[in-house]
């Protein structure tokens, strides 16, 4: 097994890594992105509160699949849709390669928020799991190479990895560790296999569409645990930060999909997610960069809550104009204008797509001859990381704002937006 | 005509960040703010002001008290007194970077009120276009220019500004008294006791040791030399004739020795410049705490000076002066005084505004493109306009000036030269062959 280092082969003289398999692992560098460094925390068991019938064993864990074809009936039976907000479903993907042996299989261990450390977390106490729903994909599907995304500064996982990829099995002939940065939003799917591969994956698309498998780890330790036990899809692990009293430490909890967070709150202990006398309570879910802000009465743990957060309700600092600082170019991820899109996004705002109804608002001014087809466009390589709201000192609402352009400009988003 | 959209896979839920309980992502703020931002530019601002102070004296420290004294009066007039509305959105760090702004590029010899007059109106100019942000020429710059050009001249028998390139000899805190040490045997009429500090009305104006900018010398040594070589269109040897190289050398030295000053005084600043732009070690230290603070990007600094200091070098004979000696001759010149032209391409480059630009005039928000790419090309140009002006008249702060020009249309290299998104590629994803079947 090779441990991938990806910026050193760009470095090398070309001839070195001009190979076919090293062109297909060559990395692209991000255009802009942040490094937060490690995770401040890294919890050391998987808390659960389920007796031992409430774990029932739903299915028999019978025959494992073995062709792409009942793998994809096999996930729907293990009820495994997607488990990230950001990855789509395995099965999905699998379906999307259309029979096709995929070029790459990708088990994508980098932390989705800067505060994640699922990946990392399953390595260290669920490997066998999360190792056999790898080797179980890779049997399956047959792909030309595996790789598992690691980061560059978590050396306990990529040890790990390195170790278990060393294992005299079939899968070694063609796994590699790729360790890379994790600057932020280096885990999602399109940054990803940018840097991998090089390839261009448009926003929201299926990865299978590059003839690509990315699987998070949540999945791949399912289909383990599955594969171990025959338990289907029905608790999760789900990374708790509470910001109030009472809450702890950080911990990794596992929730049953479909309870409230009322009910798993109180099954941990854990102070009520719900407003109380001391104050206005927030509840954030799946990440503090990119995540959304949900009503803690009412939400419920889904397949694709990775993480939940209680804080007090902070008041909100108020945007002011645009000061042209320019960090919000600087740290697109995909190389957006965020500031221009913004504007844009206030001139369609009661126009119809493509059409610049000239209701801007006097607050965010902005030069008005941007191209406009250009800005649409570029509108939809938008992955709403959150970086550019993040950084930008005058607190515009960037972020917001260009997914709100793009579901206007988007006719599928548009139709799904006014469902909702 | 608008594309059509990729295919949206059906566990991606755009509409996510659009919807929510109430706030939406990101829900951590980065920790610098507008404050921040413009307090970080102040406070890098300090090290050469103290460093000016201390070379120049007491005058560049009272500008400097009065000028954020106006500025901060204004404010407090403007946003707490009259409660103006459009005053609300004034941040204060914001207009005293500008007051400081002020007095760094001011000359150290210029009276203090002017600049503390401009300070107090400062304010009330940045409130009626609405705080900061608004603007896309830096207030605070351009009046500094409308000083040096148009206000001086008009009050100058009344300022005693006639020695706009002057150290100043009484207000001098660590190099004392040089009363007695006029360049060029001058004699300074002092009647007065020892003891007994005159004021400037009693001395009219002669209490400053005069000595002309090392660039402006540079420059016109520099034209002398190209005068002492014959013309191209005369019939010449192939090397240039003893004589002439015996007039270059005399030209040169003569600069050198009587008026230039030496190049470790030359460094520490001790030569006429604005009051913000002499130390280089501040400026630099400045610089390399704003990068710090990420509000400098040093890359465009740093592409600045070099693009400035590779344009003075080709500048360093005008094409004038190239198309009338020729390519031969100043290149046998280059060949005898290699060291020496050098020194003066040097003093040419440092006793400029442009380290001060680079650093501060970049750090200001609203200065450069936002697209990276429409960035090197606004600095290259900006650059190559700075060094050109300098080179015709290095007494003007060239540097600011052609950043303040270009500054207005800087959306517009953005406009034309900005680069779609990565993910825009050649090739459409769909269009990709499949894998090999298994």
């Amino acid at each position: 097994m090779k441990l991938i280092e990806p910026v050193a082969h760009d470095i090398r003289e070309p001839g070195s890594y001009n190979t076919p398999m090293l062109r297909l692992l060559r990395t692209r560098k991000m255009v802009g992105g942040l490094y937060f460094g490690p995770a401040a925390w890294a919890p050391d068991r998987i808390e659960s509160t389920f007796s031992s019938d409430e774990s029932e064993m739903a299915l028999a864990p019978g025959e494992a699949p073995t062709d792409a074809k009942a793998l994809a009936k096999w996930l729907s039976e293990m009820g495994l849709g997607a488990a990230s907000a950001q990855v789509p479903a395995v099965a999905d993907q699998v379906r999307g390669l259309g029979g096709n042996r995929p070029r790459l299989l990708v088990l994508n261990l980098l932390p989705a928020q800067p505060e994640y450390v699922l990946g990392e977390s399953l390595t260290r106490l669920a490997m066998s799991d999360l190792s056999s729903g790898l080797e179980l994909l890779d049997r399956t599907l047959n792909p030309e190479r595996t790789l598992v995304a690691v980061d560059r500064h978590d050396r306990h996982t990529r040890r790990a990895w390195k170790r278990r990829g060393q294992a005299p099995r079939e899968m070694s002939q063609r796994f590699a560790v790729a360790a890379l940065l994790n600057q932020y939003p280096q885990a999602q799917p399109s940054i990803l296999l940018r840097t991998l591969s090089g390839a261009r994956l448009p926003v929201g698309a299926l990865p299978s569409l590059l003839g690509c498998v990315v699987v998070d780890p949540v999945s791949a330790w399912a289909m383990g645990r599955r594969l171990r036990t025959g338990q289907g899809f029905v608790d999760r692990p789900v990374q708790y930060f509470g910001q109030v009293q009472g809450a702890g430490e950080s911990r990794l909890l596992m929730a049953k999909i479909g309870e409230t967070l009322v009910e798993f709150c109180t099954r941990h202990r854990l102070p009520s997610p719900v407003t109380t006398d001391k104050g206005p309570r927030q509840v954030i879910v799946n990440g503090m960069l990119a995540g959304e802000s949900v009503d803690g009465a009412t939400a419920r743990i889904t397949a694709t809550t990775e993480a939940v957060a209680v804080r007090q309700k902070l008041d909100d600092e108020l945007p002011s104009p645009c000061i042209s600082c320019g960090w919000c170019v600087d740290v697109c991820p995909t190389g957006l204008t965020p500031v221009h899109l913004l504007e844009l996004s206030h001139r369609v705002a009661g126009g119809k797509r493509g059409e610049a109804k000239d209701k801007r608002d006097p607050d965010f001014p902005c030069p008005s001859f941007i191209p406009q087809r250009l800005a649409v466009r570029e509108a939809r390589h938008c992955i709403a990381c959150g970086l550019c709201s993040y950084v930008c000192p005058t607190r515009l609402p960037l972020t917001r704002e260009i997914v709100q352009l793009r579901i206007r400009v988007t006719p599928g988003l548009r139709e799904g937006a006014t469902h909702d | 005509m608008i594309e059509s959209p990729p295919p949206i896979a059906p566990a991606i839920r755009p509409e996510t960040a659009s919807r929510g309980a109430g706030q939406a992502a990101p829900f951590l703020l980065w920790p610098v703010s507008r404050r921040e931002f413009y307090r970080g530019i102040w406070v890098a601002l300090l090290l050469p002001m103290v460093w000016g102070v201390i070379l120049f004296g007491i005058r560049p420290l009272a500008m400097l008290v009065a000028a954020s004294l106006a500025a901060t009066a204004s404010h407090v007039l403007l946003k707490r007194v009259f409660r103006w509305k459009r005053a609300q959105e004034l941040v204060y760090q914001h207009s005293l970077v500008g007051a400081m702004v002020m007095v760094a590029l001011a000359q150290p010899s210029w009276p203090g009120w002017i600049i503390a007059s401009l300070a107090f109106l400062l304010p009330f100019a940045y409130a009626a276009m609405r705080g900061p942000g608004r603007e896309r020429v830096h207030i605070a710059v351009a009046a500094i220019l409308l000083v040096q050009y148009v206000l001086l001249p008009t009050l100058k028998p009344i300022t005693f500004t006639q020695l706009p390139d002057a150290i100043l000899a009484r207000d001098r805190l660590v190099f004392g008294d040089i009363r007695d040490l006029p360049p060029h045997g001058e004699q300074i009429s002092s009647t007065f006791p020892a003891g007994t500090w005159p004021i400037s009305r009693d001395l009219r104006g002669n209490d400053a040791v005069r000595f002309n900018r090392p660039a402006v010398v540079a420059a016109g040594t520099l034209n002398e030399v190209a005068n002492a070589l014959p013309s191209a269109s005369l019939p010449h040897p192939a090397e240039l004739a003893p004589e002439t190289l015996k007039d270059i050398r005399e030209i040169l030295d003569h600069a050198f020795v009587y008026d230039l000053p030496s190049v470790d005084l030359f460094y520490l600043g001790v030569a006429p410049n604005r009051i913000g732009a002499a130390s280089l070690i501040g400026i630099l230290i400045a610089g390399l705490f704003l990068s710090y603070r990420y509000i400098l990007r040093p890359r465009s600094a740093c592409l600045f000076l070099v693009v400035f200091a590779a344009a003075s070098l080709l500048l360093a004979f005008t094409p004038n002066t190239i198309q009338h000696v020729g390519v031969r001759a100043l290149w046998q010149v280059v060949r005898a005084f290699p060291a020496e032209l050098l020194s003066l391409v040097q003093l040419l480059l440092f006793n400029s505004d442009a380290p001060f630009a680079a650093v501060f005039i970049l750090a200001l928000p609203g200065t450069e493109p936002l697209t990276p790419r429409g960035r090197r090309y606004f600095l290259a140009l900006a650059a190559l306009l700075a060094a050109a002006l300098h080179r015709l008249d290095p007494a003007t702060p060239t540097a600011t000036l052609s950043l303040c020009l270009l500054m207005p249309v800087a959306p517009l290299f953005d406009r034309f030269l900005a680069r779609k998104s990565w993910l825009h590629g050649r090739r459409d994803p769909g269009r990709i062959a499949p894998a090999r079947t298994a």
